[in-house]
């Protein structure tokens, strides 16, 4: 009290000033540091702030579904957990993750080494795709450190049966193979972004919402028929295994759509599980490899001829004595046919007859209707590894001999998808409709072969079927059917081989008014029967057979009872 | 006054925001929790109705198999 009363009392001013002064000045540097932190660096700290806080976190995006034209689901994403680690925390914090191993049923050891290797990092995968009960147990023992994520896997209820057309996907979904590669893009979703406010432990404290929604994948429409590609793929399995082939194929396309309903190959592998993945297996054979074709052109080389207007289909033309000596080399039939009209040269196979049309053509116009109907040109269908063929280049100076080998099927490569889609042609009228491998709404086809011609050749094929032609194993019962066998000696180290060869068939059904158009190609059949009618066609026969009843294309060959529509 | 009853309006709103939010996230959650259900339902439809399964099931135990040119007619409606 006595202090207080002498300052009072003591007038001595320039002490309360100071102080006053000294007071003010505090003040004043509170007040400019207040402003520069509150107005001058209010963004950049603020933005630290929240970078010490507030964590964006990704929200899964589902990935499409892959049906096929049913609706029938050909691959889908499930939920899965993984789990994962923080090396460096949880040898700070001595966590004892003796529990965990025994949950994964891995040993302690080499989870300790594990840990130990990566002790600098924050995060590591422990074990990828758990099922989700194996997931909640380990969240139930909420060892820090230990933390598990929401991740997808793809799974294919089809497996082998349509894992060429279908393909794959990585780990972490994204297309490896077939369409899930070719429409990645349409299948993937896009992540979204959530915000959340975390505390430096990483626990939730405030949920700030969704920044971007994640957007999932789209649906994607197969053209494929799920029951037809099964039975494709159930027979052209059991003939390849039966005649001993290194490798097969099958295409089934829809005539009047050219959509795929079916594609097969073997060897096969199941996308589900690919720790055993051979990789000669995972190629789509029906669009990657090329194959000489063989006979089943000849067709084409009729159409050509006819379209020239060189022959009529009364024409007959003198395939004596059923050898034709062009160069050094020389062209045989089976045996010496004599004459033969143009249906009979197809009926039998006769090269020395197509030879003969394609010399009168020359071998630039046999090229260019080829290119028309899409022999030796990529179809575009999209799947990855697409061979665009082979034809011979186009010349001024054709040699007989180079004309003559176009028109049987030697001196060219396609795929069996190109050759599809030059049945598919000829089995529509000439009207050319691409081969797709999608559902999509038809298009407007463009008319490469006059109608009438089309259906000619079309009606000369029921021939090669019927009891004088090559393949009457192709027969189906119970409807009528065209088709051209092929048997084309491979191509090896020294040029064609004796001992190898491939058996193909292209089949329409039904003839008199087409519904589909199947390819079928085995490669190196090892037994006793090697010809495309031996081999070939009896897989055609029993796969169309199948096919047309699921189609529901009523039977005309049978017996039929009429029944008055009043009664019904 | 005006100012009073402004302020109230964005307690309000903010309250029905944050109302609204709750409500979405939880049907948000709705929606993974079905995505996931409908996904293993479809695997499980999948497998089971696979038709290899089928074809199998149909044979064996239902001793069915494919009609033939034989048991098959063909009935055809006639049009007047």
């Amino acid at each position: 009290m006595a202090s207080k009363n002498q300052y009072a009392n003591s007038n001595n001013s320039w002490r309360h000033y100071t102080v006053m002064a000294l007071g003010l000045m505090l003040f004043a540097i509170l007040l400019v540091r207040l402003t520069q932190l509150q107005v001058l660096q209010t963004d950049f700290l603020q933005g630290e702030g929240e970078r010490r806080s507030v964590r964006d976190h990704k929200l899964q995006a589902f990935r499409g579904m892959v049906v096929d034209r049913n609706g029938e689901p050909l691959a889908v994403s499930t939920p899965v957990k993984s789990v994962w680690l923080n090396p460096k925390q949880i040898i700070q914090d001595k966590i004892d993750i003796r529990p965990l191993a025994q949950y994964l049923n891995i040993n302690v050891k080499q989870l300790l080494t594990k840990l130990k290797k990566n002790q600098n990092k924050e995060f590591i995968y422990l074990q990828r795709h758990m099922n989700p009960l194996m997931a909640k147990k380990i969240q139930d023992l909420k060892l820090p450190g230990v933390g598990l994520q929401q991740e997808f896997k793809r799974f294919y209820p089809a497996a082998e049966v349509a894992s060429h057309v279908v393909g794959f996907t990585n780990i972490d979904e994204q297309g490896l193979e077939g369409v899930e590669l070719a429409y990645d893009d349409w299948l993937q979703g896009t992540p979204g972004k959530g915000r959340m406010i975390k505390d430096r432990l990483g626990r939730l404290v405030k949920d700030l919402g969704v920044i971007n929604p994640a957007q999932s994948g789209k649906e994607l429409m197969l053209s494929i028929d799920l029951r037809l590609q099964y039975q494709a793929y159930r027979e052209l399995k059991a003939s390849v295994a039966q005649h001993g082939a290194k490798a097969g194929s099958l295409i089934m396309v829809d005539v009047s759509s050219g959509e795929i309903l079916a594609m097969v190959n073997q060897p096969s592998y199941n996308p589900n599980n690919r720790a055993a993945l051979n990789v000669a297996a995972v190629r789509n054979r029906s669009v990657t490899d090329i194959i000489e074709p063989g006979s089943t052109v000849k067709p084409f080389t009729v159409v050509a001829a006819l379209m020239a207007g060189q022959v009529t289909d009364k024409s007959i033309i003198n395939t004596h004595p059923g050898t034709l000596r062009l160069g050094n080399k020389t062209i045989r039939d089976h045996r010496n046919y004599g004459a033969l009209n143009i249906e009979d040269i197809l009926i039998k196979s006769s090269n020395v007859g197509v030879s003969k049309l394609a010399i009168n053509l020359g071998g630039e116009n046999l090229w260019e209707s080829y290119q028309t109907l899409g022999l030796g040109k990529p179809v575009g269908i999209g799947l990855p590894g697409e061979h665009g063929g082979k034809v011979a280049v186009l010349t001024n100076r054709w040699s007989q001999l180079q004309s003559a080998t176009l028109a049987y099927g030697y001196g060219l490569a396609v795929t069996p998808l190109q050759l599809a889609q030059a049945y598919q042609v000829l089995a529509n009228g000439g009207l050319k409709q691409p081969l797709s491998i999608i559902y999509k709404d038809p298009e407007v086809g463009e008319q490469v072969i006059p109608k009438d011609i089309a259906d000619k050749v079309l009606a000369m094929l029921q021939g090669v079927v019927s009891a004088k032609g090559t393949a009457r194993r192709a027969k189906v019962d119970g409807y009528k059917v065209a088709g051209k066998t092929g048997t084309a000696h491979k191509v090896g180290q020294n040029g064609y081989e004796d001992e190898h060869y491939s058996a193909l068939f292209a089949g329409i059904a039904p003839a008199n008014d087409p519904k589909i158009v199947t390819i079928v190609v085995v490669d190196d059949p090892s037994g006793r029967e090697y010809y495309g009618g031996e081999v070939a066609a009896p897989i055609f026969s029993r796969v169309t057979q199948a096919s047309l009843r699921l189609l529901k294309v009523p039977p005309t060959e049978i017996e039929s009872n009429s029944v008055a529509g009043a009664h019904l | 006054m005006v100012l009073m009853l402004s302020a109230l309006a964005v307690i309000y709103t903010s309250f029905i925001n944050r109302q609204l939010a709750h409500e979405w996230q939880i049907l948000g959650n709705d929606h993974t929790l079905l995505q996931e259900e409908y996904g293993r339902l479809m695997l499980e439809y999948s497998t089971l109705a696979a038709p290899s399964r089928v074809e199998e099931l149909a044979r064996q135990r239902l001793n069915m198999s494919f009609p033939n040119k034989n048991n098959t007619r063909v009935i055809q409606l006639d049009r007047r």
